[in-house]
C-alpha cells in the first residue's frame, strides 16, 4: 500500500513504542541514524501508536481466580457426568477456592522461575532446592551460610568477615569492580556491610550483587526481593540501588525497597534523608521522583507509573528488627508476606477472608505456628495445621 | 496479573495436550488478562465477560483430545471463541428480554485510549494532540477493533479478518484508512519526538 504504514507493519518497531528496552532503543537509534529519510514517518507511527493505546484496566487477580475456580468446577462436574457441564452460574463459583489457590500458587512458582532479572546474571539457587543463603564471590567460590540469620561484613583489605568469626579473605579487592552475590532463599534472612560501610538486610527471597570495590564516582548494587538499606553519607558518590524496572538514588539515607519478581509493583519507602527514584524501563519521558521521609512510592510495573504517599513507615521496615507493623492491611498482603519470611504455603478458604484488614504488630519469632495461631485469632479465622509448611486459614 | 513473556505458552500448551494440568492454570492464567480485555470492550455486562470467558476455557479444556489447534494459532482461537460466545449470550440475553435483537448494536467495540499526557511534554502542541485524540475518538468501531487487535494483541491479519468476519482485504484496508485520517491530521506538523528521546539516553 503505502510507503508510511511500514513502520505500523513492523513488529519490531511497535513492539518497541510499547515496550521498549535498551536492545530495541540501540537497534532503533541505529536505524535511524541509518535511515534519516525515514524519520517524519516514523515519528508519526509512534506518536500514533502511543495515542491509539487503550486504557489498561486492572484485572484484580481475586477474579481471575474465581473463573478459573469456576473453570474447574466444572471439569469436575464433567468427570461425575458423561454430558459435560456447560453453564456455571457465577455464585458456584466461590466452592473450589481452594484448589484454585494451589493452581495459583504453582502458577507464581512458574512465574517465578521463569522471570528474568536482567541484571542477576547468575541464576537464583536459593529458589531452587538450595535453603541455604549463599554468598557467592567474584572468583567463583560459594560460601554457604547455614544459620537462619546470618551477618557478613566488609573489613580491611578485602576480608569478610561472617556472623563475627569466619573470615574469609577476597581475592579480588579494591582494583577491579568484580560482581558479588549474597541470595537469601524465602525463609531466611541476611545482613551485610558493604565495602563502604552501608549496611543492607536482605529480607527472605532477594538477592543483592554488589562489587568487590565501589567505583570512583558512585556505589551501584542490584537488588530482586527485599532490602533495607542504612546508607552511608558521602555525596561525592551517590549510592544506587537498580531492580529489574526501578533505580533508586540516594546519597546518605535510610530507606527499604522491596521489588520482589512476583509482584506487581516496586515499593520504596524512606526512613531518612532524600532518595530518588528513576524508572530504568527506558520509556521515553519518564519522570524522577524525589521521595521525602515517611513517603511510599508505589511503581505500578504493568502501568509503570508511580505513585507517592504518606505512610507510616515502621509498618514497612519493621521487619529487620524481627516484627511486622500492621496499619489496615489486608489478609492476604499479611500471609504473603509470612510465607516469604517462613517459607511457608498458607491456603485462605475463602478469598474474602484475604480482604480483611487487621492493625496491630506481629512479632516474627521462630516458632512459626504461634505467629501464624496470634494472627488468626486476630482475623477472627480458625488455623488448621495441614502439612509440614502447608496452613489453611478458615 | 498478566504474564507479558509468553515465550514458554508452546510448552505449556505442549504439556497441557499430553495431559498435564497444571499447564492448564499456566495457559490460563497467560491469556485470561488479554481474553477479559478484549470481551470488556465487546460488552459492558462484567458477569456476562467471564461467564464467557469461564465456558471458552472449559471448553478447551473437554475438548483438548478432540480439536487440533496448534499452539502458533491459539490466542487466535480463544479469542474467536470469546467473541462467539459473547454474542451468543448478548443475543439470548436480549430474547429474553423480549427486546429486538439488533446484531449492529450488540457488536459495537467500545475502547477507552489512556491518551497519555506525557505526550504534551513532547514536541507536539497540545492543539495538535487534541485533534488527533478527536480524531482516534471518530474512527468507526470496527477500525478501532483492528487497531487494537493489531498493535494491541499482536494478531495477524487473517485472524483478525476471521474475528471480525471482514476478508483480509478488507481488514487491511481499514486500518489503512483509519491511520491516513490520523496522518492528515498532523500532516505539516514537524516532528522532534524521536530526537528528544533519543537525545535523553545518550
Amino acid at each position: 500500500m503505502d510507503d508510511f504504514l511500514r513502520y505500523f507493519e513492523d513488529k519490531k518497531f511497535v513492539r518497541w513504542v510499547y515496550n521498549p528496552t535498551p536492545e530495541l532503543n540501540d537497534y532503533w537509534q541505529d536505524w535511524f541514524s541509518n535511515h534519516p529519510e525515514d524519520k517524519k514517518e516514523a515519528e508519526f507511527a509512534r506518536l500514533a501508536l502511543l495515542q491509539l493505546q487503550s486504557q489498561k484496566e486492572k484485572v484484580s487477580s481475586e477474579k481471575l481466580t474465581a473463573i478459573y475456580s469456576g473453570i474447574n468446577e466444572g471439569i469436575n462436574s464433567s468427570r461425575n457426568k458423561p454430558r459435560p457441564a456447560r453453564y456455571i452460574p457465577l455464585f458456584a463459583r466461590y466452592a473450589a477456592v481452594a484448589l484454585i489457590f494451589l493452581s495459583l500458587g504453582v502458577f507464581l512458582t512458574y512465574q517465578l522461575t521463569q522471570n528474568k532479572y536482567s541484571e542477576a546474571k547468575r541464576p537464583l539457587p536459593g529458589s531452587a532446592g538450595n535453603t541455604d543463603a549463599q554468598l557467592i564471590l567474584s572468583d567463583g567460590r560459594e560460601i554457604a551460610l547455614k544459620s537462619k540469620e546470618s551477618i557478613i561484613e566488609y573489613g580491611a583489605k578485602g576480608k569478610i568477615v561472617i556472623n563475627q568469626k569466619d573470615t574469609i579473605t577476597s581475592t579480588a579487592h579494591t582494583v577491579n569492580s568484580e560482581m558479588n552475590q549474597l541470595i537469601v532463599p524465602f525463609g531466611k534472612n541476611s545482613s551485610i556491610k558493604l565495602p563502604d560501610g552501608t549496611l543492607a538486610h536482605l529480607n527472605s527471597g532477594s538477592s543483592l550483587m554488589y562489587p568487590s570495590a565501589f567505583d570512583k564516582d558512585k556505589r551501584e548494587v542490584f537488588l530482586s526481593g527485599e532490602g533495607y538499606f542504612e546508607v552511608v553519607h558521602n555525596p561525592g558518590k551517590p549510592f544506587i540501588v537498580k531492580t529489574n524496572d526501578l533505580n533508586i538514588t540516594a546519597i546518605g539515607t535510610i530507606f527499604n525497597v522491596s521489588a520482589y519478581p512476583a509482584d506487581n509493583i516496586i515499593e520504596t519507602v524512606l526512613v531518612e534523608g532524600k532518595v530518588i527514584l528513576a524508572d530504568n524501563s527506558s520509556l521515553p519521558f519518564k519522570k524522577d521522583y524525589t521521595l521525602n521521609p515517611n513517603e511510599l512510592a508505589t511503581f505500578d510495573r504493568q502501568s509503570q507509573k508511580t505513585i507517592t504517599k504518606d505512610i507510616d513507615v515502621s509498618q514497612y521496615v519493621a521487619w529487620h528488627e524481627g516484627y511486622l507493623n500492621f496499619q489496615s492491611t489486608d489478609l492476604s498482603r499479611i500471609v504473603l508476606r509470612l510465607e516469604r519470611y517462613y517459607n511457608i504455603k498458607v491456603i485462605l478458604s475463602n478469598p474474602m477472608l484475604g480482604t480483611r484488614s487487621i492493625t496491630g504488630k506481629l512479632v516474627l519469632k521462630e516458632d512459626k505456628d504461634r505467629v501464624l495461631e496470634v494472627l488468626a485469632s486476630t482475623a477472627r479465622a480458625e488455623l488448621i495445621h495441614i502439612e509440614e509448611n502447608l496452613y489453611r486459614l478458615k | 496479573m498478566t504474564v507479558k513473556n509468553t515465550s514458554d505458552i508452546p510448552s505449556l500448551w505442549g504439556s497441557f495436550l499430553s495431559g498435564d494440568d497444571k499447564a492448564f492454570a499456566g495457559i490460563y492464567h497467560s491469556f485470561a488478562p488479554d481474553l477479559l480485555s478484549y470481551g470488556k470492550k465487546l460488552s459492558s455486562d462484567n458477569n456476562l465477560v467471564s461467564d464467557a470467558l469461564q465456558e471458552i476455557f472449559l471448553d478447551l479444556y473437554l475438548k483438548r483430545n478432540k480439536s487440533h489447534i496448534p499452539v502458533s494459532n491459539l490466542k487466535a482461537y480463544l479469542f474467536t471463541s470469546l467473541k462467539n460466545t459473547i454474542r451468543k449470550k448478548q443475543i439470548r440475553n436480549k430474547r429474553f428480554e423480549n427486546k429486538e435483537v439488533n446484531d449492529k448494536l450488540l457488536g459495537e467495540f467500545n475502547i477507552e485510549y489512556s491518551f497519555q499526557d506525557q505526550l504534551i511534554t513532547m514536541e507536539i502542541s497540545e492543539e495538535k494532540q487534541a485533534r488527533l485524540q478527536k480524531a482516534i475518538i471518530t474512527l468507526s468501531p470496527g477500525q478501532k477493533e483492528i487497531i487494537y487487535l493489531k498493535f494491541e494483541q499482536g494478531l495477524e491479519y487473517p485472524e483478525i479478518a476471521q474475528l471480525m468476519s471482514i476478508t483480509i482485504e478488507s481488514a487491511r484496508k481499514q486500518l489503512y484508512r483509519a491511520l491516513l485520517s490520523l496522518r492528515h491530521v498532523l500532516d505539516n506538523e514537524v516532528f522532534l519526538t524521536l530526537f528528544t528521546y533519543f537525545r535523553k539516553k545518550i
